[in-house]
């Protein structure tokens, strides 16, 4: 039988999979992804999302391009003790947003439409933890009120990274969370894992489904947009497996659901809005190319070599060739400037007076 | 003769030494740059009491010292110390604060673009910078009689206080007696007043001297020796 023309007829190598992925060959592919906007040169990101957004992050800062930091540590703050105290994780100490009602809880309290100060406190001894970011510090908090100010000022840095931005990249990770019965509030982990106190009559397990993560997605972006009408949304989905699920279901089973799940939202978002894109880590990592090669031998932690080649794609698809819009900050430069002159000034009186000490006089 | 005591420290030394002359006590003195200590050039020695690495002249000083208190120790239980020393807030407190960060609830509320730094953050950050020098302190006193005594409060409810106050509950924690003339002196809530503050506002003068070591003298932490 003859072959006529049809849709297949012209269509690319890549969208074939013998040409696009059996004869490339994992280091062969190509053109997985491509950035449907031109950013300007020093375009700035903020970075957010499960525990596979750190390495986004600090891809960017490594690659000395516009990663937006709404929440950077005090200065001069030792490498070790930022760690420690979760600074330049992300654009804001959040904590890692797992599920899109998390995201949605961080966007309300960002645009004003949601009191940080209405969600839980936990006390842990003397202590105190903060119920929607748990182990942002290596301590819990000294007093209900360290622990409010604290909180208050991550969701002025988060407002930040969103104003300040051009495109917001958010890893979606779970489908699972929990949240409080009567409150509505949902938690990045289950009360009583790693703080809080897990009662069954106010705590209550989730498997967000399709509607529920795309109706809080959708609600989180149409305030962000509110917040910066300009911002770009970036979607991921984290290849990274589910540590344990409370579905019922088989790990493994579970999260293939909690992943499709979350692929589909993000690729439906992406193809609805020209503002929202999709870039593939889950499947760069997942596919039938690596065969898993690049998995820790706890066949969850993705290793370094897989963050790499996820991130070299990454940039390979990226447009950042439109002129520079930001410039530099004068103001945060003339404040770094000023304590140093003080702190000159303060030198040479110092030293001065030292000398002094000598005079026999 | 030995002194009456000696001081040790950094450029609040100063006030220190002006009232102790106002009181006619006769004392040592070595003052090194709030930038050595904080550079932790300046540390506890064994036979010398204290040593500062890297500046000669300094060194000199205490070789001399040593030798007007006939061999002894800068640090000996036959001579009180006022120090001066472990908190050099100007080398901390002013990069601590470069990208906006407060440490009360006033700061935080009065600037919409200030930052949050939480007490765990604050005690970090002295752990880090000052543990040397608390644990330097502590030996002091260990192996001396020793008095710390609190630069003046500047800005109530700011960094400077914050980490006085940290600075200040640690060295106490370590053993170290430490007197903050501030809680004595001014009133609740109130900073240097400018008839005890020095030309640069961030140092107390004279008069402030004066009265802080008119406080340690009815306290008995220092006393004027016998002829």
């Amino acid at each position: 039988m003859a072959k006529s023309a049809n849709p297949y007829s012209d269509l690319p190598p890549a969208a074939f999979w013998r040409t696009g992925v059996a004869e490339p060959g994992l280091f062969g592919l190509r053109d997985l992804w491509a950035s449907p906007w031109q950013l300007p040169s020093d375009a700035r990101f903020s970075t957010y999302g499960s525990c596979f957004a750190q390495h986004i992050s600090r891809a960017l800062v490594a690659r000395k391009m516009g990663w937006l930091n709404g929440e950077p540590a005090p200065g001069r703050t030792p490498a070790k003790i930022a760690e420690a105290f979760n600074y330049g994780v992300f654009s804001a100490r959040t904590g890692n947003i797992y599920t899109a009602a998390q995201l949605l809880t961080h966007v309300e309290m960002a645009a004003g439409v949601r009191d940080p100060a209405t969600l839980e406190l936990w006390p842990d001894g003397a202590l105190w933890r903060d119920s929607i970011r748990p182990a942002i510090e290596p301590v819990g908090f000294a007093s209900a009120e360290d622990l409010q100010l604290s909180r208050a000022s991550m969701v002025r840095g988060f407002r930040r990274s969103i104003t300040g931005a051009d495109v917001f990249v958010f890893t979606l990770g779970l489908t699972e969370g929990w949240e409080n019965i009567q409150t509505g509030q949902c938690y990045p982990l289950c009360p009583g894992t790693l703080a809080g106190a897990f009662d069954p009559d106010h705590h209550r397990f989730r498997n967000y489904q399709y509607p529920d993560i795309r109706s809080s997605l959708e609600a989180a972006f149409a305030l962000m947009w509110q917040i910066n009408p300009n911002l770009r949304i970036l979607l991921t989905v984290s290849p990274v497996p589910l540590t344990a699920t409370a579905s019922g279901q088989h790990v493994l089973s579970a999260t293939t659901y909690s992943k499709s799940t979350l692929r589909a939202v993000a690729g439906d978002l992406a193809s609805a809005d020209p503002r929202i894109d999709y870039f593939p880590s889950y499947e760069i990592i997942m596919g039938a190319p690596t065969r898993a090669a690049f998995f820790e031998p706890n066949l969850r932690s993705v290793a370094p070599q897989g963050v790499d080649f996820v991130m070299s794609h990454f940039f390979r698809g990226l447009n950042a060739t439109a002129p520079a819009i930001h410039g530099t900050d004068s103001a945060q430069a003339d404040k770094e400037q000023a304590v140093a002159d003080t702190m000159a000034a303060e030198d040479l009186i110092c030293e001065e007076m030292t000398l002094e000490a000598f005079n026999a006089a | 003769m030995l002194p009456d005591a000696i001081l040790i420290g950094d450029s609040h030394s100063n006030a220190l030494q002006a009232g102790c002359a106002a009181h006619g006590l006769r004392v040592e003195m070595l003052r090194l740059s709030g930038n050595f200590w904080h550079a932790g050039n300046v540390f506890f020695h064994g036979r010398h009491g204290v040593w500062v690495k890297g500046l000669a002249a300094a060194q000199s000083q205490i070789l001399a010292m040593r030798e007007r208190l006939g061999g002894l120790s800068l640090i000996s239980p036959e001579v009180p110390v006022i120090a001066a020393m472990g908190y050099h807030l100007g080398r901390l407190v002013p990069p601590f604060g470069v990208n906006g960060h407060v440490t009360g609830a006033a700061g935080f509320a009065a600037d919409p673009g200030s930052a949050y730094a939480s007490q765990a953050m604050v005690e970090a950050t002295v752990d880090h910078f000052r543990g040397a020098h608390i644990k330097m302190a502590a030996r002091m006193n260990r192996h001396g009689n020793m008095v710390l005594v609190a630069p003046p409060r500047l800005f109530p409810g700011s960094n400077y206080d914050r980490f006085a106050q940290v600075i200040g509950a640690k060295m106490a924690a370590a053993g170290v007696r430490v007197l903050d003339p501030s809680a004595e002196l001014f009133a609740p809530d109130q900073g240097l007043p400018p008839e005890m503050a020095a030309d640069d506002g961030v140092h107390g003068n004279d008069a402030y001297g004066t009265a802080v070591v008119k406080l340690l003298l009815d306290r008995g932490l220092i006393a004027r020796r016998a002829a």
